[in-house]
């Protein structure tokens, strides 16, 4: 039985953050919860977030480099993964597998993770001990060992983690496809019309100098952000940072990214058969707006209305009235150029995937005739803002916040600007966008179809159609 | 069979690290370059100054009774409420098992003035989330909201923990929510082994060593239930705990109007018994015939939660078993390859803990398992533990600490723990002091002091007649069934059956059911039975999403005795596959099992005088004389094991029963001795089989159709 782990959640968590800024109207008392900050830049690039307070127990160190898989050249993909698992196999003065320990033994934890736009790396220490965050940080963006050996076994590791999550895993396929090849014009948007886990083609043909080269343009301090948030004096912090990362010669400025109307080839409609699935599945993939555009916020709220919880409306059709569908969901992906919103539903058995279709879209067709209830919008504000709010207790749900508005809206105070916009959604917004995002000829729909189990696993071209 | 439901995995959209979160430490793969920074080529020390106050909090008396912590922590406007009633389920009286966790799950189920859907409603509506539940000391019912909803919070945790209705229906939902997981769970090894554990350690007449069986559950009814909460819901008993972006005066005045009303006597005081001695150490030993792993726990009673020594046990236990790098993980898993994990405990409950060392272990490797954590525990008796392991676990503790009191929820619960437990604040506000304190000479000391191999009870769950002759020269061994009787050696011998079958009964036959995996039809089996020559052949086929089986079985058609059976199955990516024959009084094939099940292995041995072959049990209960409490125990050869044992079925009962193909007077026969079933067989010979379940899992079977052939 397939369960989420946490490392998941955390970039799932991620994703709601953008969805989950609730609102700042009707009177003020709706705060956001503010997380104070300054920022700077060091002469190398290095861009810095600071965020001390005194009251916490502990502090996250939390770097983030503008390199996802989205900055991925055709023939190159899975490079940005892979790196994810290199930055753990040891640089000049931190032998490989000692970053975790070094940090472990200190009482600290730690994780990295990577999306389409951003990689991220992360450790919470006690105050006393963030500063050895701060070092083992720098000596891997300083001198990363970035040799054959460690390439290859880490290529290997990957294929293995494609195999487990994707190649045997039920719906594995169709989810790439769902996510990346269908609902992107690869001609046009290479970037997102590719996938995150990457192409075992393009990493066996990987070259060490390709993935130094890889290294030196995106894990350079001209191409990070460093935040740190909890208890710290400030003014040591930015001596350690300075004696830390000061050194670190500039990188060249990575080329920018291509990703112009992705969307001009919908519709799309594909068929998956999936040796591994048990039950027929759909996906539909809406052509959305990139993070931080006017309307990103109402299609958030109309995301949750249809398909976040017991009562959205997708749930209350599908699976409680008609038992049509085991599950179905609703799944934002906030991208920097133009995003999806999926909808994703497993049919109950002797049910087809069509009439999943149908029902998907009857619902659709209320919203975009009827609208939406006060109350049900209230709700998913409601929804939103908790779960925004209670994902920052902790220093490092603080940091990823800062550093997630930082890098897709290009302020770290856009945390309060967000969530007035998302408060200040109505109830015709969402019928605006519903009737202007959720149409058919805007969308790409995937039928998963349980196969009888081949030999080899189902597979799709790795870097686009 | 396991559940089915698809879900959606990790969003592809999300890759995370899978190098951060495995990986051990490995020799550098290149030499380093030579060090031209040295201001930054040694990791920094420690920074110094740096000491971590615990987060302030206030402690105040209701009129009434009520004790109340506030913590005004926190950047973010959240809100937690957390009320603790001191009676958890040690407070259950012993026939009653059980009744302080229906008690705790119901309390959201209903009040006065809101049914459970308007509870559920008014929290989620807001953004906010309920619960209730019971530990072994305490009830506690939790809500976490944004701050400016802490008033409704506040009311929505008083209506509930004061005036809750426990509503009939509601009750029978949760007395079968109950049984089902408890049925599920008393299937499994690892609980079987807890269970053992904690009655030999603390003995029948201490709570802590009575836990709700299937019987006890029963007989909770709405009544117990409401006595049990006037009993034990009353101010004095309780603990109010608000923290977050919250204000003293306000969380005061909120409490005074939402719990100053309530009144109540005092709280029944409860008298622990005495925790029995252990004069030697004495294995005790769960039969568990066929299974392949063994449950290993060893232990006994330890310390009161105000031991002085609590501390440098905790750094004790870090050493021993506190995680992947400490000892018994390192040897029985990194060294000697025997088990997934190994691990050890103290338990800090309000009366005595228990100290326990447990590993799951193949079964060849059972004696070697236990006489290596016995060893273990006496290493730490013998030797300081060397200085860089000490300082190691020491400063994990130490420096661990600081990130599990963040929120202001986590500080809470802290506090709340210690009051809960009887102790001064000192014990969390003071916690890296006195772990700092610990030296390894301590260590050493506490080792002695509380550590207790030759008086420890160690409990075994495996397969007995495989492991009982290596566990027999280590200490006195005892035995048990798997339902928790004392059992004698002669019952670990397989049994033959004398009993005959007139297989000339028999008619050709086809038979069709219905899989239903939680409510939902999941797809169809047929059992068909046809005469071929001297013999009968039956051949069933299940095809389903969830997993598919095909299988034939050949026996004699006039005295039923087996001669040939093969099965394959598959499930997701696991396949099985298994060919018997009965051929010169011997069992000879060959199964091919995943491999955590053993893999490929041949069948050679002496058949069991009345034994059945997989796929015999229908037609066996067709012939069978069924009637009210009538019982037969069977030999039946596992294949999973390659072993033969007894399965007993015995009717239970008589029931009408209804499926689709129609309603019967049906008898209710329960299997044990392989996955615990229950059958719903036709009064009417032949018996056919009309319904099977398995407790605790929501799959059934439900017959179809019945055909000629």
């Amino acid at each position: 039985m397939p369960t989420f782990d946490w490392r998941c959640f955390a970039t799932i968590t991620l994703v709601s953050v953008i969805l989950t800024q609730p609102l700042h109207s009707q009177g003020g008392t709706r705060q956001a919860g503010e997380i104070p900050f300054e920022r700077y830049e060091l002469a190398n690039g290095l861009r810095v977030i600071l965020a001390p307070d005194p009251t916490s127990t502990a502090v996250a160190v939390n770097l983030w480099y503008d390199v996802g898989s989205r900055h991925e050249r055709r023939g190159r993909s899975g490079f940005g993964h892979l790196f994810e698992h290199l930055m753990f196999q040891g640089s000049d003065n931190v032998e490989r597998g000692q970053h975790m320990q070094m940090v472990e033994r200190n009482g600290g934890s730690l994780n990295a993770s990577i999306t389409e736009d951003r990689t991220n790396f992360f450790q919470t220490l006690p105050p006393d001990r963030y500063n050895l965050a701060l070092w083992l940080e720098s000596d891997r963006m300083r001198s990363l060992q970035v040799t054959e050996e460690n390439m290859r076994r880490e290529i290997e590791v990957v294929k293995e983690e494609r195999r487990l999550r994707i190649d045997n895993a039920p719906y594995g396929t169709s989810q790439l496809q769902a996510f990346y090849y269908a609902p992107y014009d690869s001609t046009t948007c290479f970037p997102y019309a590719h996938s995150v886990i990457g192409s075992m083609d393009d990493l066996n043909a990987a070259q060490v100098e390709d993935v130094r080269n890889f290294f030196n343009t995106y894990y350079a301090p001209n191409n990070a952000t460093l935040t740190v948030v909890g208890s710290f004096d400030a003014a040591e912090a930015k001596q350690l940072i300075q004696q830390y990362f000061g050194s670190i010669p500039r990188g060249m400025q990575p080329e920018p990214v291509q990703c112009t109307e992705p969307f001009r080839h919908l519709p799309v409609r594909q068929t998956v058969d999936d040796p591994n699935a048990q039950l027929p599945a759909i996906w539909m993939s809406f052509a959305g707006v990139p993070a931080g555009h006017p309307d990103s916020y109402a299609l958030s709220m109309l995301g949750s209305i249809l398909g976040q919880g017991e009562t959205s409306r997708l749930n209350e059709r599908l699976v409680r009235t008609d038992r049509a569908a085991l599950t179905v969901q609703a799944l934002p992906a906030h991208r920097r150029d133009p995003g999806i919103l999926l909808l994703f539903a497993v049919s109950n058995q002797g049910i087809e995937p069509a009439r999943l279709e149908q029902l998907v879209d009857e619902e659709i067709a209320k919203i975009r005739d009827g609208g939406v209830t006060t109350d049900e919008l209230e709700k998913a504000k409601n929804r939103y803002r908790s779960d925004a709010i209670f994902g920052r207790q902790s220093v490092m749900g603080r940091a990823e916040a800062l550093q997630w508005h930082n890098h897709f809206l290009g302020d770290p105070g856009a945390i309060r600007t967000e969530m007035e916009h998302s408060m200040a959604v109505t109830s015709a917004d969402i019928q605006r966008v519903a009737r202007e995002y959720l149409q058919p000829e805007k969308r790409s729909v995937i039928i998963t179809r349980p196969a009888a189990a081949t030999p080899t696993p189902a597979r799709i071209p790795e870097d686009g159609r | 069979m396991t559940r089915a439901t698809p879900r959606l995995y990790c969003t592809a959209l999300v890759i995370a690290a899978t190098s951060a979160c495995v990986g051990t430490p490995a020799p550098r793969v290149e030499p380093a370059t030579p060090v031209t920074q040295s201001t930054i080529a040694l990791p920094p020390p420690p920074l110094a100054g740096r000491t971590i106050a615990f987060p302030d909090f206030h402690e105040s008396v209701l009129p009434n009774g009520v004790r109340l912590i506030v913590v005004e922590h926190g950047t973010q406007p959240v809100a937690s409420v957390n009320l603790y009633v001191r009676s958890g389920s040690a407070a259950d009286p012993a026939q009653q098992a059980g009744l302080a966790g229906m008690a705790a799950e119901l309390l959201t189920k209903g009040t006065q003035t809101r049914s459970a859907t308007q509870i559920a409603e008014s929290i989620e509506n807001v953004g906010g989330r309920i619960s209730a539940g019971a530990a072994g000391d305490w009830i506690s019912v939790s809500a976490t909201s944004l701050a400016e909803n802490l008033p409704l919070a506040l009311e929505l945790v008083s209506d509930v923990a004061l005036r809750p209705t426990f509503p009939a229906e509601e009750v029978e939902l949760a007395r079968r929510r109950t049984l089902s997981g408890l049925q599920a769970a008393l299937g499994q090894p690892g609980e079987i082994a807890r269970r053992r554990f904690l009655r030999e350690i603390y003995g029948e007449a201490h709570p802590y060593g009575t836990m709700p069986i299937p019987g006890t559950v029963q007989g909770l009814e709405q009544s117990h239930l409401q006595q049990f909460h006037s009993r034990h819901f009353t101010p004095g008993n309780a603990l109010l705990v608000v923290a977050g972006q919250v204000t003293r005066a306000q969380v005061e005045q909120l409490a005074r109007q939402h719990f100053g009303g309530w009144q109540g006597s005092a709280a029944p005081s409860v008298t622990m018994p005495v925790v029995p001695a252990r004069q030697q150490t004495t294995i005790y030993l769960v039969h568990r015939p066929g299974s392949v792993q063994s449950n290993i726990w060893v232990g006994h009673g330890a310390v009161r939660p105000d031991d002085p020594d609590f501390f440098a046990l905790q750094v004790l236990n870090r050493i021993l078993g506190g995680g992947t790098d400490a000892r018994l993980f390192q040897i029985l898993r990194e060294e000697k390859g025997w088990t997934y994990g190994s691990y050890s405990n103290f338990t800090r409950p309000a009366d005595v803990g228990y100290f326990s060392a447990t590993a799951e272990v193949r079964t060849e490797v059972t004696d070697s398992a236990v006489a290596e954590i016995v060893r273990q525990l006496r290493r730490l008796q013998q030797e300081t533990v060397p200085t860089e392991e000490f300082e190691f676990a020491r400063d994990y503790l130490a420096g661990s600490f600081p990130l599990r009191i963040e929120t202001a929820g986590q500080v809470a619960s802290q506090v709340a723990q210690a009051r809960l437990l009887g102790l001064p604040v000192e014990d969390v506000t003071q916690y890296v002091q006195r772990i700092r304190a610990v030296t390894a000479a301590d260590v050493q000391r506490v080792a002695q002091r509380h550590i207790r191999p030759e008086g420890a009870a160690i409990v075994i769950v495996g397969d007995a007649t495989q492991i009982l002759s290596g566990l027999e020269p280590m200490a006195p061994v005892r035995l048990y069934d798997v339902e928790g009787q004392p059992i004698e050696r002669s019952a670990l011998q397989v049994r033959a059956s004398s009993l005959s079958f007139d297989a000339t009964r028999l008619r050709p036959q086809t038979l069709t059911y219905q899989l239903i995996v939680q409510g939902n039809a999941m797809g169809t089996a047929t059992e068909q039975l046809r005469r071929d020559g001297d013999a009968w052949v039956g051949t069933s086929g299940l095809n389903s999403p969830v997993m598919q089986q095909e299988s034939e079985v050949r026996f004699d058609a006039t005295d039923l005795s087996p001669i040939r059976s093969s099965m394959a199955a598959g499930q997701g990516a696991s396949r099985v596959s298994v060919n018997l024959e009965i051929t010169d009084g011997r069992v000879r094939g060959r199964a091919e099992l995943p491999p955590e099940a053993g893999g490929v292995r041949d069948i050679d041995m002496e058949a069991v005088g009345g034994m059945l072959l997989p796929g015999m049990d229908p037609y066996v209960l067709a012939l069978a004389t069924l009637r009210d409490g009538a019982s037969m125990s069977l030999p039946v050869f596992n294949p999973m094991s390659g072993t033969v044992t007894n399965v007993t079925y015995r009717v239970t009962g008589a029931e009408q029963v209804t499926v689709p193909a129609g309603t019967f007077p049906a008898w209710r026969v329960e299997v044990t001795g392989v996955q615990p079933m229950i059958l719903f067989l036709r009064q009417e010979g032949p018996h056919i089989l009309l319904r099977q379940e398995y407790p605790g899992m929501p799959v059934s079977m439900e017959l179809q159709s019945i055909g000629g052939n």
